[in-house]
């Protein structure tokens, strides 16, 4: 069974529900509305990302991270990929590092996403 | 003031819904994940204010920017990247916000395009009673409502005639009528609008104005006959 407890804005350890809150203003339909979307849509987003890097075509690789910016940011998780994603902008690093980098994202962005279908849960 | 959102993501659309509900003075008409849908739609009705995503697949938001022409609306862009914030604001926009928006940045935004559209001159202000002011080719001219025979709708422009010549206005007929004074004009057809102590002959459906011949539709000729008081 789903854990039941009331969530607060620190109960998770990488997503982070400042923002989401501060927009909503008590408005727990929409938060979970953006929480919904962001579950549905980060699976698309880093399929995209790794199917473009596995094909070598760094331009879409460059797109592809750029699209998903705002639904990490608005789950708090951009300052802990901000290295990552800075470098997938730029390009300018090495394959073996960049390769590391998508490794990275992909890991943070499904914690970040099992956190997420865990505080869906907790709405009621 | 009608809104558009212009977002290829459907959470940075959200927010932004969500940022516009809190102002009871925007009316959110249509949301597009492209900046092609978004072309058309600002085409075919009134939109004031633009959210556009600069970073969209096929058309961005800076070429749509630049393609509206006449139509373009206020424009607010919204990013993820800030090395665009140059290249915007030379497009002569509103504002450049990064995303994720916050509250307070958004409605300090909504203030400034609040106060752009509070000093903007629309194609026609009526003044005083007499004179209305036109932009006409990026020029702002006084007409006296005395020296305007009729008006003709042609497409996007309006045709205001004048003695011997015309100006050209970007506007619709209707918008123009409400803004003229029902004392004096009167619609006589779906293209055109009267001033009505112009008259110089009524024979059949057609008017002559200063030798000019103005079409008279049916719909129109009962209110043109109650106001010409024919003896």
């Amino acid at each position: 069974m789903p854990a039941q407890t009331p969530y607060t804005s620190g109960s998770y350890q990488l997503i982070n529900l400042s923002y989401i809150e501060q927009l909503s203003n008590g408005d727990k339909a929409f938060e979970k509305e953006i929480v919904q979307i962001f579950v549905e849509q980060i699976p698309q987003d880093l399929a995209q990302l790794k199917e473009h890097f596995a094909a070598g075509d760094f331009n879409k690789v460059k797109q592809s991270a750029h699209y998903m910016l705002p639904s990490i940011s608005i789950l708090g998780l951009e300052t802990k990929l901000k290295v990552e994603l800075e470098a997938l902008e730029a390009l300018e690093s090495a394959y073996k590092v960049l390769r590391r980098h998508i490794e990275t994202i992909d890991t943070v962005c499904n914690k970040a996403r099992a956190e997420a279908i865990e505080l869906l849960h907790s709405y009621a | 003031m009608n809104c558009l959102i212009v977002d290829d993501n459907k959470i940075a659309r959200t927010t932004l819904k969500k940022l516009i509900s809190l102002d009871p003075c925007l009316v959110l008409i249509d949301e597009c994940s492209n900046a092609t849908e978004a072309y058309i739609k600002i085409l075919e009705q009134p939109i004031e204010l633009l959210f556009l995503d600069i970073e969209m697949p096929g058309m961005t938001g800076m070429e749509l920017a630049q393609s509206l022409g006449q139509k373009r609306p206020l424009i607010i862009f919204t990013t993820s990247n800030r090395d665009y914030a140059a290249d915007a604001f030379d497009l002569d926009v509103i504002d450049f916000i990064t995303k994720p928006v916050t509250t307070v940045r958004f409605l300090q935004s909504i203030e400034k395009a609040k106060e752009f559209q509070k000093t903007k001159i629309s194609p026609l202000d009526l003044i005083e009673e007499d004179f209305i002011f036109i932009r006409d080719s990026g020029t702002v001219r006084r007409l006296q409502l005395d020296n305007i025979l009729y008006l003709e709708a042609q497409g996007d422009y309006v045709k205001i005639y004048v003695a011997n010549q015309f100006y050209n206005i970007h506007s619709t007929l209707k918008s123009v009528e409400e803004k003229l004074p029902a004392s004096v004009f009167l619609r006589v057809h779906r293209s055109f609008i009267i001033n009505v102590s112009k008259i110089d002959t009524l024979e059949g459906g057609t008017l002559i104005i200063n030798k000019s011949l103005v079409p008279v539709s049916d719909a129109y000729r009962a209110a043109l006959n109650k106001r010409m008081q024919i003896l």
